[in-house]
């Protein structure tokens, strides 16, 4: 059975068709997540955010004219979220992350020995990549799209997303080619 | 890895990014690597640092939490006895499917019963009323123009008390232009409300 269009999905849904709309999410979850991760890292927000974007489609859905996809709608709502949380805690807790900078940078050559896994690594990477770069990367492989389907969802022309991929994986690779990292790998 | 790259691993280097997507590196590019990954430490090294990077960014579509945990409330049918839940609008969504409503006249609920609808029903309101009881506000004019009250309420008094006796064009037109600007901002405000809700 061939799958439904999200334009389908959408209609359904919008004819209170709770089900149409649940298939809809399923299938941009992905996405809306890593949009999400790609401006609040992992956060204990996360969660929340979600739970607001998906509220936020669900009472929004009748504005959606179609001009744009679905994904690139969604995406938006999730980013515009993310981002509104995102400046609500840099406001709340600059204080805090000040000091503990600080006390980062004093405990420097304590790090570089400090057991950490692979995957915290990269989300220490990604974290200190450019937003832009990081989005992109985050859609490539949290999400699994194409670059076709990035062009889509974030406006920008496919070879402009095949750059911000590229240059944020090159910057991923400068930060995890310190030697904090290499050491770590090579006890693993 | 090394930071003595020279010219040809530059080039190389590019390429190793590029090596991990399948339709960036020509076949020629490909051989090219090929043959000097095995001839040189630091392109090794390069390669192996990015390999592990790979690795490790592909295993992040299994960070992705299943969808059900994000739909606590929407994922009931529509008329069950949903959960209440700790999250904010949960009310919201459960009165949505409550009513039954159609979206585009649950689109219009919102506008009205947003600040600036409020807004506008009360300045709507009040210029019909006033409109209606242009007459007796006159009058009140007249009356508080006696010897109590100075040379300027005198002429503000005296300027209404004309347009109401019979000059209602000059009323109509301060109204309408007063109400389109206003109305008209108020409306912009509205659009944006409903677009950002």
């Amino acid at each position: 059975m061939p799958h439904p269009e999200d334009s389908e999905l959408v209609a359904r849904a919008l004819r209170q068709d709770e089900r149409a709309f649940r298939d809809l999410i399923q299938r941009h979850h992905a996405m809306a997540y890593a949009a999400v991760r790609s401006v609040l890292g992992d956060r204990d927000e996360v969660q929340d955010v979600m739970q607001m974007v998906y509220l936020k489609a669900y009472q929004g859905l009748a504005g959606f004219r179609g001009d744009a996809r679905f994904s690139t709608w969604l995406y938006q709502i999730a980013r515009r979220e993310a981002l509104d949380v995102s400046s609500k805690r840099r406001v709340e807790t600059v204080d805090v992350e000040t000091v503990e900078l600080a006390a980062g940078a004093h405990h420097a050559a304590d790090a570089a020995t400090h057991e950490r896994s692979e995957r915290e690594w990269i989300a220490s990477a990604l974290g200190e990549i450019d937003e832009t770069y990081r989005t992109a990367i985050e859609l490539r492989y949290m999400a699994e799209k194409s670059y076709e389907e990035i062009s889509e969802i974030m406006s920008v022309p496919v070879g402009t997303v095949k750059t911000y991929v590229h240059r944020g994986k090159a910057e991923m690779k400068r930060i995890l080619s310190r030697p904090a990292w290499r050491a770590d790998a090579s006890k693993s | 890895m090394s930071n003595h790259l020279n010219q040809n691993c530059e080039r190389f280097e590019a390429m190793i990014v590029a090596w991990f997507d399948a339709d960036d590196l020509s076949s020629v590019e490909r051989d090219d690597l090929n043959a000097h990954i095995p001839t040189c430490a630091s392109c090794r090294e390069s390669f192996e640092v990015t390999s592990r990077m790979e690795a490790a960014l592909m295993a992040r579509r299994s960070d992705v939490p299943a969808v059900d945990s994000f739909l606590p409330v929407i994922s009931a049918p529509v008329g069950a006895v949903r959960p209440v839940g700790a999250v904010r609008s949960v009310g919201a969504v459960r009165s949505v499917g409550a009513v039954h409503a159609h979206p585009k006249l649950l689109a219009a609920f919102r506008a009205l019963m947003s600040p600036a609808g409020i807004s506008i029903m009360l300045m709507s309101w009040t210029a019909m009323l006033a409109l209606h009881f242009r007459k007796q506000i006159g009058e009140v004019f007249v009356w508080t123009s006696s010897d109590r009250f100075s040379a300027l309420g005198n002429d503000v008094a005296n300027l209404l008390v004309t347009i109401s006796r019979g000059d209602t064009h000059v009323l109509t037109g301060i109204y309408v232009a007063v109400t389109v600007v206003v109305l008209g901002s108020m409306g912009l405000i509205t659009l944006r409300y409903v677009r950002n809700s």
